[in-house]
Order: structure tokens, then C-alpha cells, then sequence
């Protein structure tokens, strides 16, 4: 067994910076709903833009450096044995299960009945049409980074080929992976520029944020033995790579601003933060509406503005950094205030300084918790169904946020303020 | 996207419990019931003996307001989770699979029955 092995790889949470860390990688919960919609949303674009290779190559230079970083710092580990430990983690992230055994330097074969992407896809938007390309970009790209790592090729010897998928049918997933002339990649951003800080207690509310976190973050998340999926909260949820999100939304983001200019990074941020709200809907109304909110989080709830309050303590067991109410007012306004959050300590990393705002998924997060509990009311445990997200997220009413302060752009931190939409 | 509905009704045997009911999109009927006594260690075991053991959070090892929760998820893709000493029950099937819903109700009746009404 490689008990050792696979727990220094699966990484900790570090208080201190509100983060999971994993041999260099920050990782980040996201649901199913938040990453085969992200997907979508750049796929949407696949007439202006090529797509597909951000998809992929995304994951395969994180999946390369993170596994490169371990097997450097554990040499005497042998490759059929780093491919037990590679199997481990993907399991345990709850991206699927893989075997790695038909494998070797030069490329091979793998194939699988249970990954997220494949089996999160269908569940959200049923069978993928037979003309379109598997949905599985992301497992591709992390089994051609890990296979270079496990032989320490250098990134960008190996591609990854989808041949078949479950979201379209297919009994399993297959891929297959070739030795390609060296492509220019590039390596992952790792921990970015993030922040230390410290978990504070709002005055005036009930909610024991410390407490929350440190149950929350002690709970043994991972995917299942059977299928490698974590099922949890209604949802499909992973232990994502935060810089996964980061290199394909900016990635996106880039593209747009470059193809089309001005209005193609306006929509494409509307896209982005859009992709929030929906993570909002289903993730925080997934915790929202679970025997683990009951038992943890809502004996301590005296009044609705307690339920923001321990939202934002569960999200912030989520490694998503800092998060902290600083004005609440019943009905009508939420300001969050964020440090380190992964947005952008990937981005400072990666680009440096923004002209604008850049931390899409939390502008949307932060509208969204106004919308679940101020617009719609997750107090009664509605069912999140594609018809409740109309009502609360796009009628008249709604909440939307805009990001006020942001470290991309020299502030010292984060912020984000929801109000309501004017008619 | 699939059709999704919600249906909220008080149970024939509402002394009982009362249950909603969710169709989503993941082909699981997922049903919430909230009951007319708190959760306890009998019938935790008597969900365990039916449907698999229970994995246990115990939350209240964190802060002195939490309760514990707990968890069973068995081959037949059955969940049930709810809250030590809360009134709340959450029951997960495949779709259409009302033999599972009988078994969980028919169970949560008879403990009810046994250990009386509040």
C-alpha cells in the first residue's frame, strides 16, 4: 500500500491562507453544475474561438507541474506505483476513476465509466449530441500532464485524444494519448500571489465561523470507491484546481478581448460572472438545503440575515480564501469583502495588473447568496430546479453585484456589493 | 433540460410525518420528510440495519450549538441523511423506485409507533 504516498499528494488545508494546498496547487470545491457550465460557456464561443486546447491544456500543464513537483520530492517511488498514486488523486478529487496501466512513455490507452465531466455533463444537460466532441477536456489534459510527470517527460511531449464518451452514449470514456512534437505550454501559476490572514467573527451575528470551518474542513470529502465521484449536497462536487478555473476563464477572457475587442470582453465577463450564479444557485443552495446545514449551521441561526452569515462561514471552508461580510442590510444590500481569493492570486500571478475587475465567480457568489435568501427564500427548502433560478435570478428584483475593489488592480484586498436591479 | 417538479403534501399519515417530494435532474427522487419526533439512536440503527451504516459528522465536536448528522449510502443508490436529535430526514432514490420509499416509510411509522408521540 502507499498510504504515505497518497496522503502527502492528496495536500492539507492551511488556515492561515484559507486554502487547500496540494504539492504546490491550491484546490478549490466546485459542483458539477459550476464546471460543465463554465465548460459550456466557453464552447459557446467555439464559432469565434478554438476552444477546445484551452480546455485541455489547462489541465494537463497543472496536472504536470503538481506531479512533477511531488515525484522530484519522491524519487524512489516506481512508476508503476506513481501510477497508483495518480489514480488515487483523481479519485479522491472526485474526478472519476482511471487506470493508468496501459501506459507507458510513448502514449497509451485509458479508459473509464466514471468520470465527472462525462457522467456531471449528462446529468445537467442530458446526452451530448453524436456530431460533438466528448465533454471530457479536462481528464484528457490531466492524464497526458500526469503520464509526462509519472516518465518525467517535459510538458507538452504527450497530447491527449477523447475517442469516445458516456455524455454521448458511449459505454465508457476513452482516450488515447500520443507522443506529439513539443508544444509551448505553459506552466502552472501554483500558488499564485495569495494572502495570509485570519477568520473573523462578524459582530452581531450568531453564525460560529470558526467552528463551521473547522468541521467543515475535517469532513472526509472524496470520491467514491465505486465510481470516484463525490456526491455530496445534492451535487457532484471536486477538489478542482483553482488555477484550472483561472487559466481557462482568462484564457477565455483574452481571447474574446483579442478577437473582438471591447465588446468581446464585455461579454465575455457577463458569461463569467453569469457561470458564478449559477455556481451560486446550486452549490450554496445545495449546502443550503442539506442534513449537514441542519445540523451544523442552522441551530445557531436566530434570524434570515444568520443564514448570509453561514453561507459565507461554509464558503469559507471551501479554499476559495477570505471571505467576510462587512455590510449587511435585510433585502436590499450584501458587501463581501475577499483576501486571497483564488481568482486572483492566480491572475496577479499569471498577468500581473488588470484594467479591470477580475474576480468573476465571486461577483456571482455574492449575488447569489442575496438571491437565494432575499429574492427567492432558500429558508424553505425550495426545489433548485431550472424554473426557481428564473425566479430568483432573473426576475425583476434580482440582485447583481459588481466588484468594487480588486488586488488585479492594486487594492489591498477584494470586494463585491449586490444590490438590487432597478427596474 | 429536463422537467422538474416539486410536489409538497401533507402524508395520509401526517402523525407521522409530513413530505416533500423533488424530481431532479440527477434521476433521483429526493424527498425530505420532517418528522413528528427526533432522530435517535434507535432509529438510527433501524435505518442502519435497512439500508447500510451510517457515517456520522460530529459537528458538535466543533462548536457546543452544532448537532451531529448522518449519512448512509448504500449500493442500490438509496441516501438517507438527517440530524441526531433534529426532526429532519432526507431520502434519496432512484427514480420511480417506490419499493425503497416504502421501505423507509414503513420503518419510520413502525419507530414512531414504538417509541410514541411528542
Amino acid at each position: 500500500m502507499l498510504i504515505n504516498e497518497m496522503q502527502q499528494l492528496r495536500g492539507s488545508f492551511l488556515p492561515h491562507r484559507n486554502a487547500y494546498i496540494a504539492q504546490g496547487e491550491p484546490l478549490v470545491f466546485h459542483c458539477h453544475h459550476y464546471n460543465t457550465y463554465l465548460q459550456n460557456t466557453l464552447e459557446d464561443a467555439g464559432a469565434y474561438l478554438d476552444v477546445h486546447p484551452i480546455l485541455t491544456d489547462s489541465a494537463q500543464e497543472i496536472a504536470h507541474s503538481q506531479f512533477t513537483q511531488y515525484f522530484g520530492q519522491e524519487p524512489d517511488i516506481s512508476i508503476e506505483d506513481r501510477k497508483t498514486v495518480v489514480e488515487d488523486y483523481f479519485r479522491f478529487s472526485g474526478f472519476g476513476l482511471i487506470n493508468l496501466h496501459h501506459t507507458n512513455e510513448s502514449g497509451g490507452e485509458v479508459s473509464t465509466t466514471s468520470d465527472h465531466y462525462g457522467v456531471g455533463y449528462q446529468a445537467k444537460y442530458g446526452q451530448r449530441p453524436a456530431g460533438q466532441p466528448g465533454v471530457s477536456f479536462f481528464t484528457a489534459g490531466f492524464l497526458a500532464g500526469a503520464t509526462e510527470a509519472i516518465y518525467g517527460l517535459p510538458l507538452g511531449s504527450l497530447a491527449a485524444k477523447q475517442r469516445a464518451c458516456i455524455a454521448k452514449g458511449d459505454p465508457s470514456s476513452d482516450f488515447t494519448l500520443e507522443k506529439t512534437p513539443a508544444r509551448r505550454l505553459s506552466a502552472s501559476p501554483r500558488e499564485g500571489n495569495f494572502q495570509q490572514g485570519q477568520l473573523d467573527n462578524p459582530l452581531g451575528s450568531a453564525i460560529d465561523y470558526e467552528g463551521i470551518r473547522g468541521a467543515l474542513t475535517a469532513m472526509p470529502i472524496e470520491g467514491g470507491r465505486q465510481d470516484g465521484l463525490i456526491d455530496a449536497f445534492g451535487v457532484l462536487l471536486t477538489r478542482m484546481y483553482a488555477n484550472y478555473y483561472g487559466a481557462i476563464s482568462y484564457r477565455f477572457l483574452k481571447k474574446m478581448e483579442a478577437e473582438i475587442g471591447e465588446d468581446g470582453a464585455a461579454i465575455a465577463k457577463e458569461l463569467l460572472v453569469e457561470a458564478g450564479h449559477n455556481c451560486a444557485f446550486h452549490t450554496f443552495g445545495g449546502v443550503m438545503e442539506s442534513a449537514e446545514w441542519h445540523a451544523l449551521i442552522k441551530p445557531m441561526i436566530r434570524n434570515r440575515e444568520d443564514w448570509v452569515h453561514g453561507i459565507v462561514a461554509c464558503v469559507d471552508a471551501f479554499g476559495w480564501g477570505f471571505w467576510q461580510v462587512t455590510e449587511l442590510v435585510p433585502y436590499q444590500k450584501l458587501t463581501i469583502r475577499l483576501e486571497s481569493g483564488y481568482e486572483a492570486n492566480s491572475f496577479l500571478k499569471t498577468y500581473g495588473t488588470s484594467s479591470y475587475p477580475v474576480s468573476f465567480l465571486a461577483t456571482g457568489g455574492t449575488a447569489g447568496i442575496m438571491n437565494l435568501i432575499y429574492n427567492g427564500d432558500i429558508t424553505t427548502q425550495p426545489e433548485l430546479s431550472p424554473a426557481y433560478y428564473q425566479q430568483t435570478f432573473k426576475s425583476e428584483g434580482r440582485f447583481s453585484a459588481v466588484q468594487t475593489k480588486c488586488r488585479a488592480m492594486g487594492d489591498a484586498y477584494d470586494e463585491f456589493t449586490a444590490t438590487r436591479v432597478q427596474a | 433540460m429536463k422537467t422538474h417538479e416539486t410536489k409538497t403534501s401533507q402524508h395520509p399519515e401526517e402523525r407521522y410525518y409530513t413530505v416533500t417530494e423533488y424530481f431532479n435532474c440527477r434521476k433521483f427522487n429526493k424527498r425530505y420528510y420532517t418528522l413528528t419526533r427526533q432522530v435517535d439512536e434507535g432509529l438510527l440503527q433501524a435505518l442502519e440495519r435497512q439500508f447500510g451504516e451510517a457515517s456520522i459528522q460530529h459537528f458538535s465536536r466543533f462548536s457546543a450549538q452544532a448537532k451531529d448528522s448522518f449519512r448512509i449510502t448504500n449500493p442500490d443508490g438509496v441516501q438517507v441523511s438527517g440530524v441526531l436529535s433534529g426532526g429532519l430526514l432526507y431520502l434519496v432514490t432512484p427514480l420511480k423506485d417506490q419499493t425503497q420509499i416504502n421501505r423507509f416509510e414503513t420503518l419510520v411509522r413502525q419507530w414512531t409507533d414504538t417509541t410514541g408521540f411528542l
